[in-house]
């Protein structure tokens, strides 16, 4: 049965149990990866997969199953959960299927350039983990090291109008290696994502995380207390990913978030501006609609220090009295677009500049623990660097880094020039934190 | 789930061009997610996963293909797919099949869909009225509970046939208590391979008014002092410590690519003699067992420290062959979507001869970190953090003031070696551990031990 077939048997079967609401997803996809250790092509993967899921309302809920198997029989068994899950839930607020209004912007999404289709993938990796050892003596091993790509693409329909179709793809290679040093090994590692010209240059990956291992090596402590905190600009968004659940509307209508009520009031530094942006030219989350169908645009969250809104799905906007913001995720969940901080002005030596004597970010370890929305209260590993006479000096062993995000947001004092985004599609400068707890020795 | 004669057609296809050595995993499985909270349902969904994860060998090469479409074209495809890579001559063939014969040491009374969502509603509705009315500051109660039944099969050109079929549940509670401008949440859970009887015999009333307590008692929470000093980490969940300074360095994934701390160390000292600790998949119904492996092979029950001497890895069957090793057991994946590879199972230290008073008594200023929550490890560097979220400061003896969450850092072989007292309250505690091959059910464990020096990063 093709995909085509089964979505409108699906469709029919639906309609023919007296649903008069529902939505189909088909998505299908392929990827591939090529692993490179000590000198020669370790493994080869080359994968093909779909699924379909359907989401049927009864009264205001919505009800889904997923399925992979795209086996006619399991056709009634998917109408059959689908409505019994809807039937059971018994949610306070209404949910919605989107009628396909509303303009569609078009949305230029990140893909690799086209060069990456005539890469010899074995060469290039096989260079790079070359150039790994010749770089630097002290290079140890080089532990993983692929290439990995692929192809999706997706259909929606639902019964309300709304028909859409997307594709994308995407390529990125990853390095991670060891280096050695009188006994302490250290680790660095880099991904990059096939879409700047530089990419192509195996020297150019090997460098990065050889100088990050490399540069790990020798590391110094420091006395445990209260400091300035420089995060470098991509460890920043990596915390932002972490954090940005107090923006979303579901969180802050479950009380998960302390922004509840707090939209027109200061809850940034007056020089912070953050943005969801999903029309993001070349952005990795970038599109033209969320996962509910509905018409994506750009949203400032906060502007110049005050809350100017939540981001919503369809339910969320309808408790709130608003319209969505397109940030619908399915199920009842928020998702990010293109989500950063903007940039200020300063240059990154400035802003080490500003802070004069503190630590310097560069890695944050553990984020998926030792944080909590409710309290806003977070305590992570992190590696990075002294900061001494407003200049970079000796790299840290792993250090502690402890405060108070709702806190954290009002102490920002200065904001590079540096906007960079994480390949998970967060965005922040450098940016300069007035305090925060550090632990070490 | 699929007849012998074409799975042997497929892994004759894979051995075509030149491989040692092919497997077929074929995996069926039917999950089903509750979330309930302020006595509503707020979503349910459900969905099944058919696949195949085809897999060849040829020496220290490995290849491996995947598929949900499984008419026979398009797996034969595949099997083509994993064999692409090489261009030799055929190597080996394919053994006739011996069924393995497996003991199923986790039976299930209740199987889930003999009962109907809306009873499993019913009690999540209780345990978050319980949560609700232990305490005036409760404001929110929310309950999560998952269920899967998931069908295995691995058949191996050696002629190995296995065939396993596992049910699992997990129910967690978070609830949110306010007071003034504060707030503080509290989470805990319990699983295992169940059916439905996963709530019986077990005091949910108890369980429902500790995690509210926790949440309670937060509120009044001093910041955590920061800096290196001796922290008792209490039994249960506290074996994170374990799974991440040394569990994770322990697995082949890492050891066989020289890429783990623990390299080349078996047979030496590398923890306090006072340290014994197991990777267990064989006890009986808990959250990280196993009958069989991802590669069909039984689960075993495996020393890994003795008195502080290194014993055992965690090898799978590739990287057995770059170490010269045996496969035992421990080959697991998320699903068919993954490659297997050498993971945990229920890891824990054993008991020791303390009690948790002893350690307190002995302690003269230091923390007793009391509820724990996730963290992670580099294995290379064996460097580690994990993340805790209730603690005590001790002084003189005594516990003092009750503390916010901190996390605790060090480095693997330092802190293990560190460890200056164990307990003799064993507790498992159940989690999901991600790494390569995805994220998977697995139990940590250990009985309060006392680490005599590690960094503690608080806010104070």
């Amino acid at each position: 049965m093709t995909p085509e077939q089964f979505v409108t048997k699906l469709y029919d079967t639906a309609l023919q149990a007296g649903i008069k609401e529902f939505s189909v997803v088909y998505g299908c996809g392929s990827s591939n990866r090529i692993d490179v250790y000590d000198g020669k092509v370790s493994n080869r993967r080359n994968n093909e997969g779909q699924g379909v899921s359907l989401s049927v309302k009864c009264g205001k809920n919505i009800g889904s199953f997923a399925c992979e198997e795209l086996n006619e029989e399991l056709i009634p068994l998917m109408v059959k959960e689908a409505k019994e899950n809807a039937e059971l839930i018994n949610a306070e607020e209404e949910n919605f299927f989107h009628d396909g209004s509303g303009e569609y912007k078009k949305a230029l999404k990140y893909k690799p350039l086209p060069e990456f289709s005539k890469l010899d993938k074995e060469k290039y990796l096989l260079e790079v983990e070359k150039s790994c050892y010749q770089i630097d003596k002290r290079v140890k091993k080089v532990i993983s090291l692929y290439i990995a790509d692929g192809k999706s693409s997706s259909i929606m329909k639902n019964s309300l109008g709304l028909d859409l179709k997307d594709d994308s793809e995407y390529a990125y290679a990853v390095l991670y290696l060891s280096a050695e040093e009188n006994g302490v090994t250290k680790t660095g590692s880099e991904i990059i994502l096939f879409d700047k010209k530089e990419d192509f240059t195996p020297l150019n990956l090997a460098k990065a995380a050889v100088e990050k291992a490399v540069g790990r090596l020798q590391a110094a402590n420091i006395k445990s207390g209260k400091c300035k905190i420089v995060f470098e600009n991509k460890t920043f968004a990596d915390f932002l990913e972490t954090i940005a659940g107090i923006f979303s509307a579901n969180s802050v209508q479950e009380k998960r978030s302390q922004l509840v009520g707090k939209i027109g009031e200061v809850i940034a530094s007056p020089i912070v501006t953050m943005i969801d942006n999903p029309l993001l030219e070349n952005g990795y989350n970038t599109r033209s609609y969320d996962s509910e169908g509905y018409p994506s645009d750009k949203h400032e969250v906060i502007k110049g220090g005050v809350l100017k809104m939540f981001l919503h799905n369809l339910r969320t906007a309808k408790k709130d009295g608003v319209a969505s913001t397109g940030n619908g995720s399915g199920g009842r969940g928020i998702s990010f677009s293109n989500f950063y901080l903007d940039k200020g002005n300063f240059s990154k030596d400035d802003v080490l500049a500003k802070a004069g004597d503190g630590v310097y970010l560069t890695d944050l370890n553990g984020l998926h623990a030792g944080y909590s929305s409710v309290s806003g209260n977070f305590s992570f590993g992190a590696e990075g660097f002294i900061i001494e006479n407003s200049k970079l000096g000796k790299a840290l062993n792993q250090i502690t880094v402890s405060g108070n995000v709702y806190r954290l947001l009002k102490d920002i004092e200065a904001l590079g020039n540096d906007l960079e985004f994480t390949h998970n599609g967060f965005g922040a400068p450098t940016v300069l934190i007035k305090e925060l707890a550090i632990s070490n020795e | 789930m699929l007849d012998k004669s074409l799975v042997y057609e497929i892994l004759d296809t894979a051995l075509a061009s030149g491989a040692d050595f092919a497997e077929v995993f074929v995996e069926n499985s039917l999950s089903t997610s509750i979330q309930t909270g302020d006595r509503r349902v707020k979503n349910i969904s459900s969905g099944q996963s058919f696949g195949i994860g085809i897999r060849v060998f040829k020496d220290l090469f490995s290849a491996y293909a995947y598929t949900n479409v499984m008419d026979r074209e398009n797996l034969l495809k595949t099997a083509q797919k994993a064999a692409a890579a090489l261009r030799e001559k055929r190597q080996a063939s394919v053994l006739g099949f011996v069924d393995v014969e497996i003991e199923n040491k986790h039976k299930i009374k209740i199987l889930h869909n003999s009962v109907n969502k809306s009873d499993k509603v019913s009690v999540m509705h209780k345990i978050c009225e319980t949560a609700c009315g232990a305490s005036s500051l409760v404001t929110k109660a929310d309950a999560t509970y998952l269920e899967k039944e998931r069908q295995i099969l691995v058949a191996n050109s050696n002629g190995l046939w296995a065939e396993d079929k596992l049910s699992r549940g997990r129910f967690s509670l978070n609830v949110i208590a306010a007071r003034d401008e504060k707030s503080q949440d509290s989470t805990d859970n319990f699983g295992g391979l169940y059916g439905f009887e996963l709530f019986e015999g077990r005091d949910l009333q108890a369980f429902a008014e500790k995690t509210v307590s926790d949440a309670v008692s937060m509120l009044d929470a001093e910041d955590c002092p920061s800096g290196k000093m001796p922290v008792i980490i209490d039994n249960g969940f506290g074996g994170a410590i374990f799974h991440e300074a040394c569990g994770h360095g322990l697995e082949a994934t890492a050891v066989a690519k020289n890429a783990s701390v623990f390299c080349g160390k078996l047979g030496q000292k590398v923890a306090s003699e006072l340290v014994t600790a197991y990777d267990d998949a064989t006890i009986p119904n808990a959250w990280g067992s196993i009958n069989i492996d991802d590669e069909g092979i039984a689960g075993q029950r495996k020393i890994l420290i003795e008195n502080g001497i290194l014993k055992s890895y965690m090898v799978d069957s590739f990287n057995a062959r770059r170490m010269g090793m045996e496969p035992n057991g421990c080959a697991r994946r998320q699903n068919y979507k993954f490659m297997p590879t050498s993971r945990m199972s229920n890891t824990f230290i054993a008991n020791g001869n303390s009690t948790l008073e002893e350690m307190i008594a002995a302690t003269d200023y230091g923390v007793f970190a009391e509820r724990m929550g996730g963290g992670s490890v580099n294995p290379a560097s064996g460097e580690f953090n994990f993340s805790v979220n209730k603690a005590y400061v001790i002084e003189k003896g005594r516990l003092k003031q009750l503390v916010k969450g901190a996390k605790l850092i060090g480095s693997g072989i330092e802190i293990l070696n560190n460890i200056d007292m164990v307990g003799n309250n064993m507790a498992l505690a159940c989690g999901m551990c991600g790494s390569a091959s995805g994220s998977i059910p697995t139990t940590v464990g250990q009985p309060a031990i006392r680490v005599q020096n590690i960094t503690v990063g608080g806010q104070k």
